[in-house]
C-alpha cells in the first residue's frame, strides 16, 4: 500500500476491498460538508462568532462564510433520483417528478418545476453544488463564499 | 424506482382498510424555504429532524371519512385555484388532478403538477359524488354510502347417521 495513494482509515476498519476504491483519490474530495447538514436557523450569525473565538475552528476557511447564493426547497416527497437540477442562462432550475406510488390513502404523482435567478450570468452549473439532507430539504448553493478572502 | 409502486397489500382488502389512518399530511409539496422557516432540530425516531415552520400550520393534508351511510374525502388543495383542478372517477377510483402553469412567489418561478388517486369503498356510487372548494383551499368530496345490509347466508347441513354400522373411510 505504501506509496500508492492515501488509505483512508475510519473508527471502524473497513474491508480491503473497500479501501482500493479510495487508494488513488484525493481524501479532501471525499470529505463531506459537514457545514450543510447544519443549516442556519434563526440566529446563526451569534453561534459562529461563538464557535469561533472559543473553539478556533481549524478546517479550512472555504467552509466559514455564507454563499453568494443559496435556496433551500422543500422536497420531502421525493428522492434524491426524482430531481434534476440544470443551469440555463442564469436561471438555475429545479425539476422533481415521481410517477405513481402508493400510500395511505392510494395512489399519488407529483411533479413540479422551479425557476430561480442566479446572481451571475455568467454562471454554470459547476460553480453549484446541491444537497439533500435526510429531512427533505434541498440545499443548492455556491461555492464561492463572501467570507473566503476576509479570513 | 418501480419496487414503491408494488402495493404492500391489496386495497380492498381488510388489512388494508384497517390499518389506514383517516388523515395524512405532507401533500403540499415543492415549497420553497427560507432559512428563518426551519426552526432548532429535534430528535426524532433516533434521527435528528429540522422542524420547519410550513409543517407546523395544520396544512397539505389529506383526510378520508368513511362512515356507514357516507362517504367523505378532503383534500387540502391550497396550492391551486378551482379551475387548475379536476376531479373525476375511473370505476371506483377517484381521481383529483391539479397543475398550474408557472407562477411566481416570493423565492422565484414554480410550475406543479400532481394527480392522486382514491378507492371508492364499496356502496359509494360515483355519479352520486359531489365536490366543492372552501375558500382556504380544502377539497371536499362526498357522497352518501349505501348500507347494504348484508345478512349472512346459513345453511345448515343435514347429518346423515349410518344405522347399518359400516365403516367408511
Amino acid at each position: 500500500m505504501a506509496g500508492q495513494g492515501v488509505t483512508i482509515s475510519h473508527g471502524i476498519s473497513c474491508p480491503v476491498r473497500h479501501k482500493v476504491h479510495f487508494d488513488k483519490t484525493d481524501p479532501e474530495k471525499c470529505k463531506e460538508t459537514h457545514h450543510l447538514f447544519a443549516l442556519p436557523g434563526p440566529g446563526i450569525g451569534e453561534l459562529k462568532l461563538d464557535s469561533k473565538s472559543s473553539t478556533g475552528i481549524t478546517g479550512s476557511d472555504k467552509d466559514l462564510g455564507d454563499p453568494l447564493f443559496r435556496i433551500l426547497l422543500d422536497v420531502t416527497q421525493f428522492k434524491p433520483e426524482d430531481i434534476l437540477i440544470q443551469v440555463f442562462e442564469g436561471w438555475l432550475l429545479v425539476r422533481g417528478q415521481h410517477g405513481t406510488r402508493m400510500d395511505e390513502h392510494g395512489f399519488v404523482s407529483r411533479s413540479f418545476t422551479r425557476q430561480y435567478q442566479l446572481p451571475d450570468h455568467q454562471m454554470q452549473s459547476g460553480d453549484l453544488t446541491a444537497m439533500l439532507s435526510h429531512d427533505g430539504i434541498l440545499v443548492v448553493e455556491t461555492k464561492e463564499r463572501w467570507w473566503a478572502a476576509s479570513d | 424506482m418501480t419496487d414503491r409502486t408494488v402495493p404492500h397489500a391489496y386495497p380492498m382488502s381488510v388489512n388494508y382498510e384497517m390499518c389506514t389512518p383517516a388523515r395524512i399530511y405532507d401533500q403540499n409539496f415543492a415549497e420553497a424555504l427560507s432559512p428563518q422557516d426551519l426552526m432548532a432540530p429535534v430528535l426524532y425516531h433516533g434521527y435528528y429532524i429540522r422542524p420547519r415552520i410550513n409543517k407546523q400550520l395544520e396544512r397539505g393534508f389529506s383526510q378520508v371519512d368513511s362512515e356507514d351511510d357516507w362517504y367523505r374525502v378532503l383534500l387540502d388543495v391550497c396550492q391551486f385555484t378551482p379551475d387548475e383542478l379536476s376531479v373525476r372517477t375511473v370505476d371506483n377510483l377517484l381521481e383529483v388532478t391539479g397543475s398550474h402553469t408557472q407562477r411566481m412567489d416570493q423565492h422565484g418561478f414554480v410550475s406543479r403538477e400532481f394527480k392522486r388517486t382514491y378507492i371508492l369503498p364499496i356502496g359509494v356510487d360515483p355519479l352520486l359524488l359531489q365536490v366543492s372548494v372552501s375558500h382556504d383551499g380544502i377539497m371536499c368530496i362526498q357522497a352518501p354510502r349505501e348500507v347494504q345490509d348484508l345478512e349472512p347466508k346459513i345453511n345448515e347441513l343435514k347429518i346423515n347417521v349410518d344405522k347399518k354400522g359400516r365403516k367408511r373411510c
